[in-house]
């Protein structure tokens, strides 16, 4: 068979001069299951431009499902009503402001008074003055318990001057003690 | 922002709890044993004795003024209804203060009473006194304030009239 018209096809296709009727024989040709073999080589050209041309187009609801997912990856948007603001809701931050400057104030006397009140008892004195529920009204009758108190003391230490069991403690005598003492 | 005070009201909280005042021995024992045994317990406050300061009799003895000037407080407990009971209680007393041994520490000891002492520094911001024996009351004193040495000393020379003073005594 003589293949000479599309030999000379093929050579204006090189050198493009074909028109689109000549490159729709080539392609038509080389498409055949039955190519002589010296021009067989051309034939992926052409079946791959035929395969090329075939593109898969999106369908119609491409967009739709594209729009999908973009809308589905977007942050709510925020709908801010324009309107009037009330006094109250224009004063809120300042409040905020005034109610943090309060605590702190608070907090702030609270940690004074707790630090001054240590500050205020005799230094070495911890114990809770609040505790101490008097058992007389009368002071003349709470003297008579120190009485009470000191002789027991007095008692325990014993009669005598000498203080063999004391700790390491000096003994302040001064001359109005001793005065004192005499009958 | 409200971290941070939430955090600073914490902080004072704690501060404050780590500031609590300490009870005196006479009442954590009338504490632990006040229930089980009839205990008594007088007490003066240190409002009543910034009162009894003031009472004539005591501004113009100089040296009953000095010793009770060195006063806070004083707590007396007696109790124990029966002999066994009162040495059950002298026993209790001073196993209390033996246990607190790091917060009191031994005096002097003789046959008659036991004193402990809780001083902060030379200080002797608390005073025991246990008596002890058969036969004996139980009496506790608990003395608090800011004692000197010297305190325990002029006491112990005290005559048995300047322990004593008139019942009628006026103001």
């Amino acid at each position: 068979m003589d293949y000479k018209y599309i030999e000379q096809l093929l050579q204006r296709y090189w050198l493009c001069e074909t028109t689109t009727e000549e490159e729709a024989i080539l392609r038509s040709f080389f498409s055949q299951s039955h190519i002589p073999a010296e021009l067989a080589g051309y034939r992926d050209l052409f079946v791959y431009e035929q395969a090329e041309a075939q593109t898969q187009a999106p369908g119609a609801d491409f967009d739709e499902r594209l729009l999908a997912i973009v809308e589905k990856q977007e942050r709510p948007v925020k709908v801010v009503s324009i309107g009037q603001l009330s006094l109250y809701k224009r004063l809120r931050p300042l409040m905020h402001a005034a109610a943090c400057i309060v605590g702190l104030a608070f907090v702030g006397s609270a940690a004074s008074y707790i630090f001054n009140r240590q500050a205020n008892m005799p230094e070495g004195w911890d114990y809770d003055a609040n505790s101490y529920a008097d058992s007389y009204e009368n002071p003349t009758d709470a003297l008579e318990t120190i009485d009470d108190s000191f002789q027991a003391l007095h008692d325990a230490l014993g009669a005598s001057a000498e203080m063999s069991n004391m700790t390491g403690d000096s003994l302040a005598i001064d001359a109005n003690t001793l005065n004192n003492l005499k009958p | 922002m409200k971290r941070l005070l939430i955090a600073l009201l914490l902080t004072f909280t704690l501060v404050g709890a780590t500031a609590q005042k300490s009870d005196d021995f006479a009442s954590r024992f009338v504490a632990l044993y006040g229930k089980t045994y009839a205990l008594t317990q007088k007490t003066i406050s240190p409002k009543m004795m910034e009162r009894i300061m003031r009472l004539e009799s005591v501004e113009e003895n100089a040296e009953t003024l000095r010793l009770i000037k060195q006063l806070k407080s004083i707590r007396i407990v007696s109790g124990g209804e029966t002999a066994t009971e009162r040495i059950l209680l002298q026993e209790k007393a001073n196993q209390l203060a033996l246990r607190n041994n790091r917060r009191y520490k031994l005096y002097k000891e003789n046959d008659n009473a036991i004193i402990y002492t809780r001083r902060k520094g030379r200080t002797i911001v608390e005073l025991l006194v246990i008596n002890k024996g058969e036969g004996r009351h139980f009496n506790l004193i608990n003395l608090t304030g800011m004692m000197s040495d010297s305190f325990i000393s002029e006491v112990g020379r005290l005559t048995p009239a300047q322990t004593e003073r008139p019942k009628n005594a006026l103001q």
